[in-house]
């Protein structure tokens, strides 16, 4: 049940999309989400989406995988839906009854922010898809670094962040492991209320913390044994390099953001 | 030559929480390895063997006593970075070795830490992988591979560091057989390339392969020679609480049983052709 967590899932591949430099994806991400809260109408929307689907389709990820991981947002979005198009305030009523109004315009904002979050997410979904949670980390490293001279501790936040991700296979095997343990004499996770649910989970969490301590200690000694020490002359193996595609798809985002504005600005 | 690792006299203890009495961990180690030797360091739980071997990469500095390495004061924190790509250590549990989520980003690691230029990164990688046998598996993600792939990893990554001795703690205790070969097999081949090896172990026939036994008890040592005339001293060894081989132990009991027999006959080889040659004199 726990495996198909998709928190930092990276689908490897060679395709245009996955050979950008991460800061690249980063900085078009932003940029994607700047597009998606400037756009207001079915124009900008429509640029919008031709934008993510074209990326979509040159990453060559499948666009089921997309959906499974909006699966989990299901119900955020469905609350989304409804809220807006119960309380939009609109003139073109299409439906009346007690105290429940529908409008034209309700309903049009509510397919819009719909649409925005679900873009929103599949967005930074294809990035995660299709860059290295190794290479992600060290294009925000490198993105940051200006922030190293207002003592921003930008290496050692990247450094825990590739840390935690290269740990969650592990310590999602050993959660799995303490359950079975757990079930085995006896332990009920399925019935019970919310309450007693949550309590038969505190058996799993001590352990799990407790080993998760110890490994973090184990990990930290093969570390200094490996001569780490910080990032003080520390080289990399794989330099990070801007190509001509990095600089096409960046100004293709730029003009993205650009014509969204424009057409923002036009009133459209 | 010069010893590559020299302990001299050295004490340590744990700071002792409040329960325990204070207790020495170790307590006046003397011990000098020679270069290109692969020395097997026995002994109980507890019995210092470990704390001993995170003496020698400045893991742990004595509190009496000196340790060397090359030459180098461990104490020295100028050295330090010099001293632990000296000797490399591997650890005994796998998955709290590796660092990075992509094979050869996490043997990458240690030459990344010394700085090394990329191509010189690259080429140690490479060779790191290829000399344990996962150069295919350069791509793939650590926590998919076996216990015993993932070891070879975290091998390949001390290599990286291009490192004069490595030290094991105890690197098959949680591998399966297959794994426990695999990784024997590569540190004898680390020995034939005149890298110097210290096993801390458990299993007496990985000891029995190597040059030299130390056996501690207590923080002290309380034995020190070739396999094959430490592992002879079956009452000896029995008294630190050790078993002997299985070789050892098979040759004691005909022994015992009135044939004349060395005892001394150590690898499964030896052993074999002492009882063939013993039965054939009997006919």
């Amino acid at each position: 049940m726990l495996k198909d967590i998709t928190l930092g899932q990276y689908f490897p591949g060679n395709t245009p999309v996955h050979r950008l430099d991460p800061r690249t994806k980063i900085l078009l991400v932003i940029l994607f989400i700047a597009a998606l809260f400037t756009a207001k109408s079915y124009f900008s929307y429509g640029a919008v989406i031709v934008f993510l689907a074209l990326s979509v389709a040159i990453s060559k990820i499948h666009v089921k995988a997309l959906f499974k991981g909006l699966k989990p947002l299901f119900i955020i979005i469905l609350i989304t839906g409804i809220l807006n198009v119960l309380y939009t305030k609109g003139e073109t009523v299409l439906l009346s009854f007690w105290v429940i109004t529908i409008t034209l315009e309700g309903i049009r904002t509510a397919v819009f922010m719909i649409l925005r979050i679900m873009l929103l997410v599949s967005g930074t979904f294809l990035m995660t898809y299709t860059t290295s949670p190794i290479a992600l980390t060290d294009g925000l490293e490198r993105l940051l670094n200006p922030l190293k001279k207002i003592r921003v501790p930008v290496h050692e936040l990247s450094m825990m962040m590739s840390i935690a991700l290269r740990f969650i296979p592990t310590l999602i095997e050993e959660t799995d492991k303490i359950m079975s343990a757990q079930k085995a004499r006896g332990a009920d996770f399925e019935t019970g209320g919310l309450v007693k649910r949550a309590k038969a989970l505190l058996p799993i969490l001590v352990p799990l913390f407790v080993g998760a301590f110890r490994r973090a200690d184990e990990l930290a000694t093969a570390m200094e044994s490996r001569c780490y020490h910080g990032d003080k002359g520390r080289t990399r193996m794989k330099v990070l390099r801007m190509t001509g595609s990095d600089a096409f798809a960046l100004i293709l985002g730029v003009l993205l953001l650009a014509g969204v504005i424009v057409l923002a600005v036009f009133g459209l | 030559m010069k010893p590559i690792i020299s302990a001299e006299n050295v004490t340590f203890s744990y700071p002792a929480d409040e329960r325990a009495e204070a207790r020495l961990t170790l307590d006046g180690v003397t011990l000098n390895i020679e270069p290109g030797t692969f020395t097997a360091i026995l002994g109980r739980n507890g019995s210092g063997k470990s704390t001993l071997a995170r003496h020698m990469n400045a893991l742990l500095l004595p509190a009496g006593g000196t340790v060397y390495v090359a030459g180098m004061d461990t104490r020295s924190e100028t050295m330090l970075l010099e001293i632990r790509r000296t000797v490399g250590m591997v650890f005994q549990n796998p998955d709290n070795q590796i660092v990075a989520n992509v094979v050869e980003e996490d043997v990458a690691f240690a030459p990344e830490n010394l700085g090394c230029a990329p191509e010189e990164i690259r080429r140690r990688v490479d060779e790191a992988l290829k000399r344990v046998g996962m150069y295919e598996y350069r791509e793939h993600a650590p926590h998919l591979l076996s216990g015993g792939q993932k070891q070879r990893i975290a091998i390949a990554g001390v290599l990286a560091m291009e490192p004069r001795c490595v030290v094991f703690d105890e690197p098959t205790a949680m591998l399966d057989p297959q794994g426990r070969k695999d990784v024997m097999n590569i540190i004898r081949a680390l020995q034939e390339k005149g890298v110097t090896v210290i096993l801390i172990t458990h299993h007496m026939d990985e000891a029995a392969q190597a040059d030299r036994v130390v056996v501690m008890k207590k923080g002290r040592i309380a034995m020190d020679g070739t396999p094959k005339a430490l592992f002879s001293q079956t009452e000896a060894l029995t008294e630190l609480g050790l078993e002997v081989p299985d070789t050892i132990a098979l040759l004691r009991k005909l022994q015992e049983a009135g044939f004349d027999l060395p005892s001394d006959a150590l690898s499964i080889e030896e052993c074999a052709n002492a009882i063939a040659e013993t039965i054939k004199a009997g006919n």
